[in-house]
């Protein structure tokens, strides 16, 4: 189909022309105000955009403020794992362990211990509970085992006794194997620390004899204290 | 292909200079809506849809390629497709004459220019009644190449067909007019 043999239809159709003509004439007239409604409507487009675009534009620098700030936040904060604790990183820590006078100390503290007991009529006004538990830490002081403590923390949560008796940290428990009279270097991992492994939390049953032992004898140094602080009672009672 | 008058014109509109937008709107608002209203039932709708055409053109003046077609064709491009797709979504029913048996397509040429060319005014009247029940876009279609007298390549860019398919077009339109207007005088 040629545009000219389409063209040949213009002429050639007149009635038809004639018909459209017509029909474009009886269309509805333009209403007259719709112009000046359109720039209205313009100009409403207009504003929108520009107080769009005013809000934009004051709010990126908020937006860039808070995505700075979030970044020094960042790299500020110190990862969790940070060699500071030294927990995670699974290497050995060497620590340097002063060796106190074991041998000094000890019959030193013997001596003080049985001062203690010297004093406990002196000190009998104060409350009973208090020296009960000040006492078990005084014959924890001495070691008595080889063996280092390893769930010392989570004791309390065990039992009462257990928690009297392994108040006293393990320190010179650890140093009683390093050579005597000497500044040693002990290897700690962290399978030495308690916290830091699962399978730390539980008990051997050897950790579990030994709090035994410790408890019996907290409970036994207790009673003794009850009965000397009874005596001391009655004593007072007869001299008025 | 663009004047110069057209050339300042687009010039303004991209700068969206509101004297440039207000000799748009005096220069091509009666085309514009002429083009709108043919389509669309009612003069409110085609209040809302001139607004919508102008907004359009002002807001991709820059997607204008005068290569392609001139500047009124253009905005009557985006006039058509506007009114189009406002009548595709508000799906207004409206019965317009289909040729479903195919007895328009059995027309013969001679009769058709029998019927549309010897001038006759009782015809004329005929032709007018039968417009009306032409769809929308036959009815632009034919307004646009016999009223406005717009070539077949500037028709097929304002409604995004090949050029063939309007010759075609134009030819399937007149032989259903025929066919309207038979059943009318019937």
């Amino acid at each position: 189909m040629k545009e000219d043999n389409i063209d040949t239809l213009r002429q050639q159709d007149t009635n038809l022309r004639d018909a459209i003509r017509l029909e474009e004439e009886a269309l509805p007239p333009m209403p007259a105000d719709l112009n000046a409604r359109l720039m209205k409507r313009v100009e409403e487009e207009r504003a929108k955009k520009a107080a769009k675009r005013r809000r934009s534009r004051m709010l990126w620098p908020s937006v860039a403020a808070a995505c700075v700030a979030a970044l020094i936040a960042v790299f500020l904060t110190p990862p969790k794992g940070t060699p500071e604790d030294g927990m995670s990183t699974g290497k050995p820590i060497a620590v340097k362990v002063e060796k106190p006078k074991t041998e000094k100390e000890v019959p030193q503290r013997e001596a003080s211990q049985k001062a203690t007991e010297a004093e406990v009529p002196q000190r009998i006004s104060e409350p009973s509970e208090k020296q009960v538990a000040e006492q078990p830490k005084v014959k924890q002081s001495t070691p008595t085992t080889t063996q280092p403590l390893l769930a010392q923390e989570s004791t309390s949560e065990k039992s009462a006794t257990a928690e009297v008796a392994a108040v006293e940290p393990s320190t010179e428990q650890t140093t009683v194997e390093a050579p005597r009279n000497e500044t040693a270097t002990v290897m700690l991992t962290e399978r030495d620390i308690p916290i830091t492994r699962p399978e730390n939390y539980k008990y051997t049953p050897e950790e579990i004899a030994l709090l035994k032992q410790q408890a019996n004898e907290a409970y036994l140094k207790w009673v003794e204290l009850e009965l000397e602080i009874s005596k001391y009672t009655l004593e007072k009672m007869a001299q008025k | 292909m663009v004047t110069d008058i057209e050339i300042n014109l687009i010039e303004g509109l991209k700068e969206q200079s509101p004297k440039a937008q207000q000799m748009m709107v005096e220069r091509y608002g009666r085309h514009v809506f002429n083009q709108v209203v043919r389509l669309l039932p009612s003069v409110e709708d085609t209040e809302e849809v001139y607004q919508d055409v102008f907004l359009k053109v002002f807001l991709n003046i820059n997607m204008y390629n005068e290569e392609k077609a001139s500047f009124k064709t253009w905005v009557s491009r985006i006039a058509y497709n506007e009114s189009i797709t406002w009548l595709r979504h508000k799906r207004r029913e409206v019965i317009y004459f289909e040729d479903q048996d195919g007895e328009a397509e059995r027309l013969s040429e001679a009769e058709v220019e029998a019927t549309l060319g010897h001038p006759d005014p009782e015809t004329v009247q005929l032709i007018r009644a039968a417009l009306k029940h032409l769809p929308p876009e036959e009815r632009s279609l034919i307004t646009m190449f016999y009223y406005e007298e717009m070539s077949v390549k500037d028709i097929a860019y304002v409604t995004d067909s090949p050029p063939n398919t309007i010759g075609s077009k134009l030819f399937r339109t007149r032989k259903k007019l025929c066919k309207i207007i038979q059943m009318l005088q019937s």
